[in-house]
């Protein structure tokens, strides 16, 4: 007993005796240095960076300490640089979607600097939390994280949907009929051996709706879209960007400590759990957060402790990430999976014996995840007057250097052209999603959600059946926490006193009255254009019943399990169910709409650009440009790329029509042009799209 | 409309100029990014792409204003065809 202790403490001094080698310094800032530039970009995770270095990493770095350190660091500071083009350029990444819901509404009352000075505190407090709370329950973690079984994960993401209730206060009917369609998307494609709802597409048999392709679609395309068409710069022209306002942001993250702390752990939970994705513990720290303060009326706004809650705990669940990570040998995240990729590489076993045979880079790893947020938070307070000034830039220059970059993002992430398909479906549905006032956020957390609701059940029941899985005492009881959550959520949301429309000051859809809502507000039927929508969503709902109870490729095979025709039993229960409940809540929401019942606070942002002079010449313009890069991309060969540089030079000069924007254009253009051959060319290799429409042509 | 002809043709041709300048910068600096310089080159390689960039926008900032100069005193008086209305007062881009 003894002789293990002191085994550990003499590994733990070992791996502090690092801290004086030139050699671990330079991998640690090697590392902040490479993922500052690399988390500017949106889009591009260090997840994709991480795949990429591995083999030089590996090849090149003799010490396995230092190589895997570099890679655990490059993962830990990620989290907390993404908040940048979120909160600034208005483009979330994959796990910064609440940052970007609540930062960048701040970003445009001109309050940047000061959001990202307190960003950095709380993640800084994250970081070190998570550290200190990673150091503490690593050695005694493992029982309870294999305790989680699939039905436990499920369990949990379901918790995770009992949260759309604290994000649909004013319109719970849309908050949870999104939730459901963002649910029912991510059964689209291949299911074990069904192909469901593919519509024939070869490509939605091949693979699922991808996250960052959908979320640029749904979340961040409609806001690129709106804020261009508002040929504004993001924050008003009195917007204070200096260091003061920098630091008195950072001295109130520092403020809010208590807050951090608590979400700091919960995030590191969160992390513990495999299979929680860094989406999920976004949006769970957010409606965790919400569920503490006492003044909801705030949040969907801009609000600043919503961007802390969250940001906290990304960076703490990297700690939690870690946990089973290097406790068990299960990858507590993407990036995570290479860190153990890389430990594999150089011949190191992660599990339970990590701890006595490899202490050393435990402890780096824990030190490391620590000293890169703090050395994070110091660059950021350095940087950040530079960079809050680009929300001064008129945003045609901005949004059309983000738009190609959006779309060759979604591409790089499934390498195929139909990533473009994707993400411009999923703007239309955003636009209207926005227009009529159906709340974003639920479906993506949906969408999240689906696939760990859906395989960690079907996997419970193939062992334990579904007694057996309902029966599981944790599932109880976070089945009961969830539905008491999402009770006391609904009460608290209802009795808080909201105004409407939120995130839209002035000039959003106004079509709306305010106030609160009722069944029957109206009794005289009146026809609505929101209601062309919902009409949409009862067809695709009964479409979605229809398809599951009827078709599958496998299901005509003999000895299948099948029901009466339609997928197999193992993949229609969970979309039939979702389509079951969505079907009546969808037709109570079209009759309310018929009878003018009123939707409340929704937590997502309207459209500012509606009413604007010259809102819709600019609409038109984006539109056409759009239609030439797909017709670019249709018919030239490397037609993407081009399209991508003929977007982004175009954009800026027609938007804006003077000498910025033809500055601005050939500028984007040119950066375009170069981040396309240096990084998507030469480093990726990306073989380009065949040029779909020539081909189909001839 | 000669004068609208006079800068959509400056901005094109600007465009292209600056396009196959960086591709040229682009096709010069490919050793380093395949490494074979070493950090050295990484970081000479990172120089390289700021400088021109800055030389770029310091660049148009110039070119760009005497273009369109040398556009008005062609064309005095002509008219800007488009009837796209201008951005925003608070937006730079209305300083023109």
């Amino acid at each position: 007993m003894f002789d293990v202790a002191g085994g550990i403490l003499s590994d733990f001094a070992g791996g502090l005796s690092y801290l004086g080698s030139p050699g671990y310094w330079g991998a640690f800032f090697l590392a902040v240095f490479i993922t500052v530039p690399i988390a500017l970009i949106p889009g591009i995770s260090a997840t994709l960076v991480m795949a990429v270095m591995i083999p030089f990493i590996v090849i090149s770095v003799e010490d396995p300490v230092i190589g895997i350190v570099m890679l655990a660091t490059l993962t830990g500071i990620d989290n907390t640089l993404d908040s940048i083009p979120s909160i600034l350029l208005g483009m979330p990444g994959g796990a910064t979607q609440v940052t970007f819901l609540e930062g960048n509404q701040l970003a445009q009352r001109g309050k940047a600097a000061h959001t990202l000075g307190a960003v950095y505190a709380v993640s800084a407090i994250g970081g070190v939390i998570g550290a200190i709370t990673l150091a503490m329950i690593i050695p005694v973690i493992a029982p309870f994280v294999l305790a989680f079984e699939f039905a436990e994960k499920a369990a949990m993401a379901i918790f995770g949907v009992a949260m759309v209730a604290a994000l649909s206060g004013g319109a719970m009917i849309k908050g949870l009929v999104a939730a459901l369609i963002g649910l029912l998307l991510s059964t689209i494609g291949p299911s074990g051996l069904d192909f469901r709802y593919s519509f024939g597409q070869s490509w939605l048999m091949w693979d699922n709706l991808d996250l960052i392709v959908t979320s640029i679609g749904v979340f961040a395309l409609p806001e690129i879209i709106d804020l261009t068409m508002t040929r504004k710069p993001l924050a008003p022209k009195d917007a204070r960007i200096d260091y003061s306002e920098i630091f008195s942001g950072a001295k109130y993250g520092f403020s809010r400590w208590p807050m951090a702390i608590r979400q700091s752990l919960f995030g590191v939970f969160l992390g513990a759990l495999p299979g929680i994705g860094s989406g999920v513990v976004d949006w769970m720290a957010y409606a965790f957060g919400i569920f503490w303060t006492k003044d909801k009326s705030q949040f969907g706004k801009g609000s600043l402790d919503g961007v802390l809650f969250a940001e906290s705990a990304q960076n703490s669940k990297e700690a939690g990430q870690a946990v089973p990570s290097l406790a068990l040998g299960i990858p507590g995240g993407r990036a995570w999976a290479f860190v153990i990729v890389a430990m594999v590489a150089y011949g190191i076993q992660p599990g339970p014996r990590m701890l006595t045979e490899h202490g050393d880079i435990t402890i780096m790893i824990v030190l490391s995840l620590g000293l890169g947020n703090l050395m994070v938070t110091m660059l950021g307070l350095g940087f950040t007057r530079q960079m809050a000034r680009l929300t001064l830039i008129p945003y045609p220059v901005l949004g059309f250097l983000i738009v190609p970059v959006s779309l060759l993002a979604a591409f790089v992430a499934v390498r195929d052209v139909s990533a473009l398909t994707v993400v411009l479906m999923g703007a239309v549905l955003g636009m209207v999603m926005k227009r009529f006032r159906w709340p974003r956020p639920p479906l993506l957390i949906g969408f999240i959600l689906g696939p760990i609701i859906e395989t960690n059940l079907r996997d419970s029941v193939s062992v334990y059946d579904w007694f057996g899985t309902f029966t599981r005492p944790i599932f109880i009881v976070l089945v009961v926490v969830a539905i008491v959550t999402g009770a006391l959520f609904t009460r608290f949301m209802n009795t808080s006193n909201m105004p409407s429309e939120a995130g839209v000051p002035s000039g959003g859809s106004g079509d709306e009255p305010r106030g609160r809502r009722s069944l029957l507000a109206n009794r005289r039927w009146r026809w609505s254009p929101q209601q062309a929508f919902t009409g949409f969503l009862i067809v695709a709902m009964a479409y979605a019943i229809y398809e599951a109870s009827r078709f599958s490729l496998i299901g005509f095979l003999p000895g299948f399990p099948l029901g009466e025709g339609g997928f197999s039993q193992f993949g229609r229960w969970f979309p039939l169910a979702l389509a079951w409940i969505g079907l009546p809540l969808l037709i109570v929401q079209f009759f309310r709409e018929g009878f003018g019942s009123q939707t409340g606070q929704i937590m997502d942002i309207g459209i500012r650009s509606q009413g604007m002079e010259g809102a819709r010449s600019a609409g038109m313009i984006f539109l056409g440009l759009l239609a030439g890069m797909l017709l670019i991309t249709g018919l030239v060969d490397e037609g993407m790329k081009w399209g991508a540089v003929f977007i982004a030079t175009l954009g800026p000069m027609l938007m804006m029509q003077n000498k910025l924007g033809v500055i601005g254009g050939v500028i984007s253009g040119v950066l375009i042009f170069m981040l396309i051959l240096m990084f998507f060319d030469f480093q990726l290799g990306l073989i380009w799209p065949n040029p779909f429409i020539r081909d189909w042509l001839t | 409309m000669g004068r609208f002809v006079w800068n959509v043709g400056g901005a094109a041709a600007l465009s292209l100029a600056a396009l196959l300048a960086a591709y040229w910068l682009v096709e010069l600096i490919t050793p380093l990014m395949a490494g074979e310089a070493g950090p050295v080159g990484v970081v000479g390689l990172v120089v390289a792409v700021v400088v021109f960039m800055v030389a770029l926008f310091l660049g148009l900032l110039r070119v760009v204003p005497w273009w369109v100069g040398v556009g008005e005193r062609i064309f005095p008086g002509a008219a800007q065809p488009t009837s796209s209305p201008e951005p925003d007062s608070e937006g730079e881009g209305a300083s023109e």
